[in-house]
């Protein structure tokens, strides 16, 4: 157990002493590998294609996995983005798989298979790629989470500050760390995630056994390919087994090791280093006696279950047997209800949606879309490797160069495109914009006069004279009052000053009186408003009599 | 871990009914494993030796080691053991011993742990708690080494250098004023002749060199053999001083017996308290010399303990029984009533030399000791540690008087 960062009153607590080391990376790294070589297996005997690339991938990926997941439990990265981090990870573990799918199992991709991929973007998903990437993401994801169950077992800081804090004079504080959950339930959890793998390994390899293949008419053919395993399956077994059997090993030891820390039992060095080897030893002893013993069906031990499971099952069969006559008895009354010969209509077949001519001719290019998706693909994926590479300090030298020069340039691209985005958009609302009344009602045509309370409407008719002034080319300026305004439209429309006149003054006082208007005065103000439209219509059509 | 066991099972199963060799390989593996955690756990603290090695007898403010010697006697390594044993309350000066160990196949181990005598008492140590596992998980197991051992933490016991104690036994190697007391084998000088000088101690040597009658000069002395008698009835005591009272008396008890052996005087202890050793509740040790014997009554007053026993008063005729003429008798009693009194007014006209030491803070002690004298015994109050260094320091002051006080 050591404490990160000298020099620092209270450093960061990491517990070196369990995280660092290899053998137990390699363990995990193990069980992962060995558990998708058994699905993989399967793969390769029903597909026939070539794999021979990702055992190497997949056991690379998990130690990188596990690698990462040490890292993220640092003090010092809680403040990395977790998700954004792995997703990075994985973006680059597909990226290497789908370069050595084309180097190893298909071929690299030419002209065509990029044009190909722009009308159809699945089409990069080929069988082989989304295979191997679930089975490369299973392997990634069991490290990680056997990384992270050990990273957990491990002594926690708020475990060491409980019990180093000397409050009240104590010699331990009354504030004993809390875990939300126990190291037995972290080693039930991998247990538990590990036997029933094993379980899943085993029905894989007994699936290995089995040809698959087309018969004579074409139907699906299966049959018992071979009585033995074949060697990679036996190899995935042993290597998931007995890695996964240290691992329980070392999973014991962490889950003492958190007790006796936190009881403040003073360790012998030796327990620690001797357990690794006392484990190794112990297993060795029983795999090599195991090995020594008569296999499989020679003996007697099997002989025996084999005879009690067949007596077993076919005590169940007969058991099951009698239940379904009886059942048959019970229901056969109900038997001529199901026997009325009605016949079903056929289906009906359906309609082809034909696109018109113009559909056709309207129609998008059809690479479009694809290069739509390929584009966001790659701006998702590229963010999260750069994250990725960032974190882990990788973008040095001329590749950060380069890449600074690409965010300026695309810094400047994006401001010159916000920019005019901009001027366009405020251009776009300076011819937008209507005339807003004085008194803040904007779009009088969105109101109905006759709804309006008395004061509102007085204001309502001065505002579309005002509209429709401005419509003939007399807009009201800002910094004229109404009656300023007045004097204005009657220099313009002298037939109509009188009403003019009016028409403002009952405006004015609307506005800025507060005194009650009643009905009637707005009803006398609508007369004069109208009086005042009438005028002006009859102007514009003498003025175009002439024409 | 409940889940191995089924996963087992099934493997079984699987293999039967798929007929795959390699399964019933990791079956073995698996169910090996498992058998063998539990045969292994299960031997290994039946093959554990543990032996302790410490002094058994230490002083009161001493601090000692106790070794706790682990031998794996078995051929199979302990992967991991863990031992603990805590020091009695009283004895505490850590967490005791708290340690997680392995051990190879015969090996030994050492580990150790720190007491402190706090207090005079018989302790015992251990036992020792002990459990191992094995190395998956499966099983812990959990024991404990029965053997317990005994460590004796001796009273307090105050320097004195005088006391203030009489005695009436001749022939002793205490100078006395008494001529009664005059020991032949103690010459101090030679005089004149008197009339009425017994014919005995006349030197018939020296009046023929001097041509005149010579006489020995003989000086007295006596012998203190003395026999401690401490009362630790419980009732005898004052509720609320029952333990402080009772602790101080074995505190006197202790010192006198010190006192008296450095004057290479026999000493006794007989004390109407629980031995818990060996369960007696009034015994006695005859008088005896030497530190060995002081020793050995330092260890009885080490584990003695307050009982409801016989009264003193009751127990004192029977219990100097087998004492001789002009033994001291120091009573240490927590009050000095007027039955322990009368008792030792018996001994007193049995020959004996009986002196009544109270140890209580008694209010009306004064009462007692007009009672005591009276009845001729001699008595003193020693409530604390002052009042003994004062009786010490009183007794340097006044010369030794070699009879009654």
């Amino acid at each position: 157990m050591t404490t990160g960062g000298a020099g620092n009153e209270y450093p960061d607590f990491h517990d070196a002493g369990w995280t660092r080391g290899l053998f137990r990376p390699l363990l995990i790294a193990m069980v992962s590998v060995g558990l998708v070589a058994g699905p993989l297996s399967i793969v390769q005997a029903v597909t026939g294609w070539r794999l021979s690339y990702f055992l190497p991938l997949a056991l690379v990926a998990a130690l990188e996995s596990i690698y990462s997941t040490g890292r993220l439990g640092r003090p010092k990265w809680r403040d990395r983005r977790g998700l954004l981090y792995r997703l990075g990870e994985l973006v680059a573990l597909f990226v290497v798989l789908r370069l050595l799918v084309w180097r190893f199992g298909t071929s690299m991709p030419g002209l065509a298979e990029f044009q190909l991929w722009l009308r159809h973007p699945s089409a990069f998903l080929d069988d082989q790629f989304v295979l191997s990437g679930l089975l490369l993401l299973l392997a990634w994801g069991l490290a990680v989470a056997i990384a992270g169950d050990f990273l957990e077992l491990a002594i926690q800081p708020d475990e060491v500050a409980a019990q180093e804090s000397h409050a009240w004079g104590e010699t331990s504080s009354e504030f004993r760390a809390f875990r939300p959950t126990t190291r037995a339930d972290i080693v039930g959890r991998f247990m538990s995630r590990w036997s029933w793998g094993g379980i899943l390994l085993v029905f894989f390899a007994a699936l290995s056994r089995l040809d698959v293949g087309l018969g004579e008419k074409g139907n699906l053919r299966l049959g018992l390919g071979q009585l033995g395993l074949p060697p990679e399956i036996l190899a995935a077994l042993l290597a998931y087994f007995l890695g996964g059997l240290l691992l329980l090993s070392q999973a014991r030891l962490a889950m003492l090791r958190g007790r006796w820390y936190n009881e403040r039992l003073t360790i012998q060095p030796s327990v620690l280093s001797r357990w690794q080897v006392s484990s190794f030893f112990a297993l060795l002893l029983i795999a090599a006696v195991a090995a020594l013993l008569p296999i499989g069906s020679t003996s007697w031990l099997s002989l025996v279950l084999t005879t009690v499971i067949a007596f077993l099952a076919r005590v169940i069969y007969l058991i099951v047997m009698l239940f379904a006559f009886l059942l048959g008895l019970l229901f056969y009354p109900l038997h001529f209800l199901s026997t009325n010969d009605t016949q079903q209509p056929a289906p009906e077949l359906p309609k082809m949606d034909v696109p018109s001519q113009a559909q056709m001719a309207s129609r998008l290019p059809d690479w479009l879309g694809g290069a739509l998706v390929w584009l966001l693909v790659a701006a998702i994926a590229a963010y999260f490797l750069l994250n990725y590479l960032h974190a882990h300090d990788l973008l040095k030298g001329r590749w950060l160069n380069w890449l600074e020069v690409l965010r300026y340039w695309w810094r400047s691209r994006w401001a010159r495109v916000s920019r005019l985005a901009h001027d366009t958009a405020a251009e776009l609302r300076k011819r937008l914009r209507r005339p807003v009344g004085l008194g803040g009602i904007a779009g009088p045509r969105l109101v109905r006069a006759g709804r309006l309370q008395p004061r509102e409407r007085v204001r309502y008719f001065y505002l579309r004279t005002v509209r429709r002034a401005a419509d003939r080319g007399l807009t009201r300026p800002a910094h004229k009052t109404p009656l300023e305004f007045a004097e204005d439209l009657e220099k313009q429309w002298p037939e109509a000053d009188v009403d003019v006149d009016k028409l403002t003054e009952a405006f004015v006082s609307a506005r800025y009186d507060r005194r009650p208007i009643v009905n009637t005065e707005a009803y006398t103000v609508q007369s004069v408003w109208r009086r005042v439209m009438r005028a002006l219509r009859s102007r514009a059509e003498r003025r175009k009599a002439p024409q | 871990m409940g889940d191995f066991p089924i996963i087992i099972v099934l493997l079984v199963a699987v293999a039967i009914l798929l007929r795959l060799d390699f399964i019933y390989y990791l079956v073995y593996l698996l169910a090996g494993l498992y058998a063998l955690s539990f045969w292994w756990t299960g031997r290994n603290l039946s093959r554990l030796r543990v032996r302790r090695l410490f002094t058994d007898h230490i002083f009161l403010g001493e601090t000692i080691a106790i070794g706790l010697e682990i031998h794996n006697a078995s051929w199979w390594p302990v992967p991991w053991l863990r031992c603990e044993e805590m020091a009695p309350g009283n004895l505490s000066s850590g967490h005791g011993l708290r340690h997680i160990i392995a051990l190879r196949p015969k090996e030994r181990t050492l580990l150790s742990y720190e007491v402190m005598g706090r207090t005079r008492g018989y302790y015992e140590l251990g036992p020792t708690v002990l459990s191992t596992g094995d190395l998956f998980g499966f099983t812990e197991t959990r024991g404990r080494a029965e053997k317990s051992d005994h460590l004796t933490v001796y009273p307090k016991v105050i320097a004195l250098s005088q006391v203030g104690l009489t005695s009436r036994a001749p022939y002793g190697t205490i100078k006395s004023q008494e001529r009664i007391f005059a020991d032949p084998a103690r010459v101090s000088g030679k005089r004149e002749y008197v009339p009425g000088d017994p014919l005995k101690s006349i030197d018939w040597k020296s009046s023929a060199h001097a041509a005149t009658l010579q006489v020995k000069k003989l000086e007295p002395a006596v012998s203190l053999t003395s026999m401690v008698f401490l009362d630790l009835h419980s009732d005898a005591f004052t509720r609320n001083l029952l333990y402080s009272a009772s602790e101080w008396g074995i505190v006197v008890a202790a010192s006198l017996a010190n006192y008296l052996v450095s004057q290479r005087q026999s000493v006794g202890l007989a004390c109407n308290g629980l031995d818990p050793l060996s369960a007696r509740k009034c015994w006695s040790i005859a008088p005896r010399l030497g530190r060995t014997h002081l020793m050995k009554l330092l260890e009885w007053l080490a584990r003695v303990q307050l009982a409801e026993t016989t009264p003193l008063a009751d127990w004192l005729p029977t219990a100097t029984l087998g004492l001789a003429w002009g033994t001291t008798i120091l009573a240490v009693t927590p009050t000095g009533d007027e039955a322990v009194c009368r008792s030792l007014h018996r001994l007193l006209r049995a020959g004996l030399n009986p002196v009544m030491l109270v140890i209580e803070p008694y209010a009306h002690f004064d009462v007692v000791r007009e009672r005591a004298r009276q009845l001729g015994i001699v008595s003193h109050r020693l409530a604390d540690e002052r009042d003994l260094q004062r009786w010490d320091i009183g007794a340097l002051r006044v010369p030794w008087h070699g009879g009654m006080s």
